[in-house]
């Protein structure tokens, strides 16, 4: 039996789709952004906004997309494809994906099987292995997607054990790359794929600086925003905008009345969940750093190459990737405290909250090990465990409140 | 600029290769007919021994023959082979087989011992990253590797260690046959056994065919001569293919750089690392041309100057993390990792 897409046989794909109804999910955001829109007050927040409200790709190239921040879109970018994050924090989709998969399964998980039904059209997806709910996402999402494109890397995170099969997974991709969309990829390609996104993290650096050394400086609306709309754009686009804004914010008069800064940690925060975000605001509790995998994981690093040849770049890009990689899925938690540790000494924070997103197990693991250790170091700590309903939200208000008060 | 030290590194390594090679050329004549006398006095071969100039040219031991200027000063020779002797002496290994073969009396080796000893105390192993001219030739050789597109091999930390070993049993080997030679009853093997791991280093063929000079290539006059020529181009070959595919891999074996790496760990020069802003991505690790680890290994703060460290600061230079890994020179900041 051929195995169309690689993952399960057709006899069985054929009685999958049986799965999938006829969902209309649509994506307008048009009142959300609205919302937070009037708050921003950033004339170069606009566009941000309008991208999120859109939700669609203007391209003649090939939409590639992915959902973990494990994959390298420098090879998607070199063989001339765009990449799109497409994960997905809709409660919407995530209620429509609750009909394909039921039970006690992160609502990340179901919340992109439910939103691709009606998403931005792609020509291939890529799902690493990351996590678990990754992996069986992968079988779901092949009864209707063909082309699926599944990059298995080992789970622990560090350089000595796993590099050379890190680096074999990424050059079979890069393979499959140039044998998919027929092109010749030199190094040349992937040297200029490799300034893009190394452009894209020097101006985020930037923000993320700015952001930790004013308070007030930008509320976490539109940061989150900003970096939610970097799932949605090319990196050339973002750079370009995100330059313009960081040039408004340098020359923008701080009007403060939040109280205490803190560095959220934990699971990602896209677009339309901004709960957590909206009491946080209220509280007067300024975000002035973070440690998510959807902004600070996705930006931050760069790719420093040592050799400029093919498989030295690749491998370098590895360590942009599986190395630093503060995913709670890997081995090596050292990561996420440093980070942790590091921001809060150097911005003088005042605590930590950690945004644990139900049914996500491994993040609630984590709580334990970083409480620990940040009360042996002094730093006051919040875990709040939560999904995308709104249900809990008096709950978490009071909580934060609590909080706060307690930082005095 | 990205690679800011790298570039300051390349800068010195063209200059000493330069003084190294050319500088007889470029200085000594002057110095010499100017002064009349060379500015240091020259260790010389005792009476009665075998002298290093009576070997005839084109056999494996002729000299460049000439006294640099500088002569022991840095306290050895660049190296034996090359034209002109160089502007001045820095081989060590060269410079301790040559003294035990002499029995030159410790007397005179002391000031140059001492001089070696306090640069290592400063600089550590620096000299085999930043001056040495077959390590400058060696990194040419690798951005060759790099222009046509092939990656470099990498080798088990076990391979790394053997070498190291087999480091140590070239220096005791070389050293006791230098030795053995000096002793008066073993007086005429001189003429074979003189130096013998400078007939097989690398450098006497490469110093001579860069110093516009004829090395003693072929040199089949007896059964020792034609052992020590055939292993030296043997050595040659391994030395090539080890800079070609392997970066640094060769100065793991190389017992010049086993001499320098004694003080290493508490030389003038120091690597930190703040272990708080690490973020593991293994960049050090990956980047660093002798493929230490121990700079990604360690979760503590502290300073981590390893044995096989050739100071080259390539793991500072890449890290990409703000003030995480820095170099200072006696607890006074040189450079650090910066965002870039």
């Amino acid at each position: 039996m051929k195995k169309e897409n690689g993952f399960i046989s057709e006899e069985y794909v054929y009685a999958m789709k049986c799965l999938w109804g006829n969902k209309n999910i649509t994506y307008d955001y048009k009142k959300d952004t609205e919302k937070y829109r009037n708050v921003s007050g950033l004339k170069g927040m606009e566009f941000f906004y309008d991208v999120i409200a859109e939700r669609k790709v203007k391209t003649d190239k090939p939409v590639v997309g992915y959902f973990c921040n494990t994959v390298p879109e420098e090879i998607i970018m070199a063989a001339g494809a765009v990449p799109l994050r497409l994960c997905n924090q809709d409660i919407q989709c995530a209620e429509a994906g609750e009909e394909i998969i039921s039970g006690d399964i992160c609502p990340v998980i179901k919340a992109i099987c439910g939103g691709l039904q009606n998403d931005i059209k792609t020509d291939l997806l890529v799902i690493p292995a990351t996590c678990d709910g990754k992996v069986k996402l992968a079988e779901i999402l092949s009864s209707i997607f063909g082309n699926i494109y599944f990059i298995d890397i080992p789970r622990n995170s560090d350089y000595t054990k796993n590099i050379d099969l890190w680096e074999s997974a990424y050059l079979k991709f890069y393979e499959y790359m140039k044998d998919r969309f027929k092109v010749k990829i030199s190094r040349k390609e992937l040297l200029s794929a490799c300034k893009i996104t190394n452009e894209r993290t020097s101006i985020f650096r930037k923000i993320y600086k700015l952001r930790a050394e004013k308070k007030g400086i930008i509320n976490a609306f539109d940061y989150f925003t900003l970096t939610s709309a970097s799932f949605l754009l090319t990196a050339t686009d973002w750079t370009k905008y995100t330059e313009v804004l960081y040039n408004e914010l340098l020359n923008r008069e701080i009007k403060t009345n939040y109280k205490k800064q803190i560095l959220l940690a934990g699971s990602p925060i896209v677009f339309p969940n901004f709960k957590l975000l909206e009491i946080m605001e209220e509280a007067g509790c300024y975000i002035a750093a973070d440690t998510l995998c959807s902004s600070y994981g996705h930006l931050f690093d760069p790719v420093e190459i040592d050799e400029e040849t093919e498989p030295g770049i690749i491998r370098t890009l590895t360590l942009k990737y599986i190395a630093p990689s503060i995913c709670p899925c890997f081995l090596g938690i050292d990561k996420l405290i440093n980070a942790v540790i590091e921001n809060v000494e150097k911005y003088g924070l005042d605590g930590v909250i950690y945004y644990n997103l139900r049914l996500c197990n491994v993040f609630e693991m984590e709580i334990p090990i970083i409480r620990s250790v940040l009360k042996d170091k002094g730093i006051p700590f919040l875990s709040l465990k939560t999904d995308f309903s709104r249900e809990d939200t008096g709950q978490l208000k009071t909580r934060i409140e609590a909080f706060m008060e307690m930082l005095g | 600029m990205r690679n800011r030290i790298t570039f300051i590194r390349r800068i010195v390594q063209i200059i000493s290769f330069i003084l190294l090679v050319y500088g007889g050329y470029i200085f000594k004549t002057r110095l010499h007919t100017e002064t009349g006398k060379p500015l240091f006095p020259a260790l010389k071969a005792p009476e009665g021994y075998m002298s290093t100039t009576k070997f005839k040219e084109g056999s494996i031991l002729w000299p460049s023959g000439t006294n640099p200027v500088l002569e022991n000063y840095p306290p050895s020779l660049v190296c034996r082979f090359n034209p002109k002797g160089g502007l001045f002496k820095a081989c060590i290994f060269h410079f301790i087989s040559e003294n035990l073969t002499w029995q030159t009396h410790i007397k005179y080796l002391l000031p140059h011992l001492t001089l070696f000893i306090l640069l290592c105390f400063l600089f550590g192993r620096m000299w085999c990253g930043w001056v040495c001219p077959i390590g400058s030739i060696g990194d040419f050789i690798t951005s060759i590797r790099k222009k046509m597109n092939i990656p470099a091999r990498r080798f088990p930390d076990s391979f790394k260690s053997g070498l190291r070993f087999s480091s140590y049993g070239i220096m005791g080997i070389g050293f006791f046959i230098s030795g053995l030679i000096g002793v008066p009853n073993f007086a005429r093997f001189q003429c074979y056994w003189f130096l013998p791991y400078c007939q097989i280093c690398p450098a006497r063929l490469i110093c001579p065919m860069f110093g516009l000079i004829k090395p003693g290539w072929k040199d089949f006059e007896t059964a020792v001569t034609s052992m020590f020529t055939i292993l030296a181009w043997l050595v040659m070959g391994i030395f090539l293919a080890a800079f070609y595919f392997g970066r640094r891999i060769w100065c793991h074996l190389c017992p010049v750089g086993l001499i320098n790496s004694f003080l290493n760990k508490g030389a003038g020069i120091e690597l930190k690392k703040k272990a708080v802003r690490c973020n593991k991505c293994g960049l050090c690790a990956d980047a660093c041309p002798m493929g230490l680890k121990e700079m990604y290994e360690k979760d503590s703060d502290g300073i981590y100057n390893q044995n096989g460290c050739i100071m080259c600061l390539r793991c500072v230079e890449i890290c990409p993390k703000d003030g995480c890994l820095s170099a200072s020179f006696f607890g006074k900041k040189i450079t650090e990792s910066k965002l870039k």
